[in-house]
């Protein structure tokens, strides 16, 4: 006999409740957690780097960061000067989830923390789905990918509070459109803070390092 | 890949628990704001579930459009090629209602 039964079930469940319980786990020390997603080669490693040259001695500052393979990028954030950085390789996974942030989290103090950074693999799509307890998400595009990427990936860009665009010193070496990457991503999410700047160059990583130092205070009230 | 897994790791374990000799549907949920898609999604679970109890269960995907709704002024509309602007008003600072859900909705099966 056949019978139909309503289960209504949110299909990553799992992963929301361990990503709910590391959410209150960071706010009860008032440690402000950033998800960083981009395509690969955005410059996520790079905007980490310039981050804690300039605000590694104003901060204390730890960096999950998660790739598919290898820990070179946690390798050069420690030469970079962090103090508190580990790596999570996914082991093929295209995405970071709530159970290797509990893991990762086990290991490190975070006692004194003022800021987590959770680097993510690089991908635009999967890594949307997994709630990993941030308090935002912060999206990466950068002047060599196109500019309608905003609308090719909008749940990412939706999902986000604020998008940053590197690689502005290479504006006009490719067909990129910095307006009118902004315009489709705020047709997505009207709400994003959107900061345009160079790793390479250093130009306005100190308009990034002001967003997060009004973050970082917004989170301690 | 993930999604698959989940789906069909919680369709067994309730297949067992409520005394379903075999789940012939399952059937989910997809928004158009979940990241997933559709085709992929059956592929996998088509895939994955050879190995499984499952084997015989038939992914029924229901596809869910973006609702929305403008902050300004409560217009309810349903959001086009992700343009999240108020249609009547132009504001951009609207709040999704429907669209991010990605649901096991159902089991049917045989005692």
């Amino acid at each position: 006999m056949s019978e139909r039964v309503e289960v209504e079930r949110k299909v990553l469940s799992e992963n929301d409740k361990l990503a709910a319980e590391i959410r209150e786990g960071l706010s009860a020390k008032k440690i402000l957690a950033l998800n960083l997603v981009s395509s690969p080669g955005s410059g996520k490693t790079s905007l980490l780097e310039k981050t804690l040259y300039v605000l590694d001695k104003e901060f204390n500052i730890a960096i999950i960061a998660g790739d598919v393979q290898t820990d070179n990028d946690a390798k050069r954030l420690e030469r970079a000067g962090g103090k508190t950085v580990r790596p999570i390789m996914t082991g093929g996974a295209c995405h970071l989830d709530a159970r290797m942030v509990v893991k990762v989290l086990d290991e490190i103090d975070i006692d004194k923390l003022d800021l987590l950074f959770m680097e993510n693999v690089g991908n635009l799509v999967c890594p949307s789905g997994f709630d990993l307890g941030e308090d935002m998400k912060v999206v990466l595009m950068s002047t060599t990918e196109g500019d309608d990427k905003p609308l090719k990936y909008p749940s990412m860009f939706r999902k986000s509070s604020a998008l940053v665009i590197n690689k502005i010193d290479l504006l006009g070496l490719s067909d990129f459109d910095i307006d009118k990457a902004e315009k489709h991503a705020l047709q997505v999410n009207g709400g994003l803070d959107i900061i345009r700047l160079s790793c390479r160059t250093g130009e306005n990583i100190n308009h990034w390092c002001d967003w997060l130092r009004d973050k970082i205070a917004e989170k301690k009230e | 890949m993930k999604v698959a897994q989940e789906i069909i790791s919680f369709s067994e374990k309730e297949m067992h628990e409520r005394g379903f000799a075999a789940l012939t549907e399952i059937g989910v949920r997809v928004g158009a704001l979940s990241c997933i898609d559709p085709e992929s999604l059956r592929f996998a679970f088509d895939v994955l579930k050879k190995e499984t109890g499952l084997s015989q269960a038939v992914l029924n995907i229901e596809r869910v459009t973006i609702e929305a709704r403008c902050i300004s002024c409560g217009t309810e509309f349903e959001v086009a090629d992700y343009v999240f602007i108020c249609p009547k008003c132009g504001a951009n600072d609207v709040e999704v209602q429907k669209g991010e859900e990605l649901v096991i909705a159902y089991l049917t099966g045989d005692r």
